[in-house]
């Protein structure tokens, strides 16, 4: 079964209200707030968001979920993965 | 059907107490979850070790699977493959606990389905959704793009084993294959949301959305950074030291580079926009790597032997010996 399908890409330049963020990761308003208190994720210009924020709330979503995290843990978490990954990806240039 | 042993995938043994359970659990689920471990089969392994846990979690579930035992185990090393015993589902009724976020509801193997699967195959929790409604849930999956795709954009099919709804409202799990669209420019990390083809909905309410992570399969030639590319390029020795316009690849056809003279090992020589494609594209970023001939010619043993008497040159003058 094969077909075709609506796609579109998480544009970095389309911002997003933070009620439209809410609606489209199924979160409340207030839980995207207090992210944004501990700078796990920072709008834009004024309180819009980039599209591509909706990743990191998915990501961060999971990880409280899955591990019981609060939300420093959260961002504790979020920070030492991305150090992961600038790291990997310096061993990888030098590589 | 495989017979799967849960207590080997935790690590634990037989005689495991439920905290030894909880902890191997805890430790794998650190290591192997897809959002921290992003190693090609950590995913795989992550769902195999919820599903683990799942059931040796679950003293209802784990006194039903010790039961099978290794009468099971022991047909399946016999290559006679799995079989639930007559009767299984008649006897044994499971009741679905809230799994957790990532490992989703379903993706669980065959051989789980068969022993404790049937979600909504009939059951007290069917008749108390009949009208209540949920919107499906949304599903992530990581998708293998070419980074040379990025130029001209591709359609790449996909198989994702999902949960579908069949006609009487059962939840089953189907292998269903969607060509995506790579559009033109895409780079590394790039979420794609397919609408509506997450998890079914319950009741009636839309299903959830779909979202494809954008991972580069490996190259043998670039490495991408965002929009620029990295390429190791092998010169000549005479190249580096006099200069030479050399023809470098690009997934794009071949450019002229100007090597400058007297360059050196690791040297970084930038093409600007010849990168990935996009508004603002991405620089190819060639570093250089000096290759020697080998001197397997009386020839070319001739031209070493006049360059070490006649160039004064100590590679290890700064080494102090």
């Amino acid at each position: 079964m094969t077909q075709a399908h609506h796609i579109s890409l998480l544009d970095e330049d389309e911002a997003l209200s933070r009620e439209e963020l809410a609606q489209l990761c199924h979160v409340e308003a207030a839980w995207i707030d207090e992210l944004a208190s501990h700078g796990v994720i920072t709008p834009l210009a004024g309180t819009r968001f980039s599209a591509v924020t909706i990743t990191t709330l998915h990501k961060a979503r999971r990880l409280e979920q899955d591990f019981a995290l609060n939300i420093p843990g959260v961002a504790l978490a979020l920070d030492l993965l991305d150090e992961i990954e600038r790291l990997r990806t310096e061993l990888r240039r030098r590589g | 059907m495989e017979y799967k042993d849960y207590y080997k995938t935790l690590g634990v043994a037989k005689t495991a107490t439920p905290e030894d359970i909880k902890k191997a659990f805890r430790q794998l689920a650190r290591k192997f979850h897809p959002d921290i471990n992003k190693e090609a089969g950590a995913e795989a392994k992550f769902k195999e070790i919820n599903e683990a846990n799942d059931v040796l979690a679950d003293p209802e579930k784990r006194k039903a699977y010790d039961e099978l035992g290794s009468a099971a185990a022991q047909a399946q090393a016999q290559g006679q493959g799995f079989r639930p015993p007559p009767g299984w589902s008649e006897q044994h009724h499971f009741h679905d606990r809230a799994r957790p976020g990532h490992a989703g509801t379903a993706d669980f193997s065959d051989f789980f389905e068969e022993l404790f699967g049937g979600r909504g195959r009939g059951g007290p929790r069917q008749q108390q959704q009949q009208d209540f409604k949920m919107r499906g849930e949304d599903s992530h999956a990581r998708i293998a793009v070419n980074l040379r795709d990025s130029f001209a954009g591709a359609t790449r099919q996909i198989s994702l084993r999902v949960p579908e709804m069949d006609a009487s409202g059962n939840v089953v799990m189907k292998d269903r294959v969607l060509q995506v669209k790579i559009p033109k420019g895409i780079t590394e990390g790039k979420v794609i949301r397919l609408k509506g083809q997450g998890g079914p909905g319950f009741g009636g309410a839309e299903a959830g959305d779909l979202y494809l992570e954008v991972q580069f399969a490996p190259d043998d030639l670039y490495r991408a950074e965002g929009r620029d590319l990295y390429l190791t390029l092998p010169v000549a020795p005479w190249e580096a030291a006099l200069g030479a316009s050399v023809k470098v690849p690009t997934p794009d056809g071949p450019i002229m580079l100007r090597v400058p003279e007297n360059s050196t090992e690791g040297r970084e020589l930038r093409a600007k926009g010849k990168g990935l494609p996009g508004a603002d594209p991405g620089d190819l970023i060639v570093k250089l790597k000096i290759v020697w001939p080998p001197a397997t010619t009386d020839k070319a043993r001739a031209l070493y032997e006049q360059m070490a008497k006649d160039m004064p040159f100590d590679p290890r003058a700064k080494m102090g010996v």
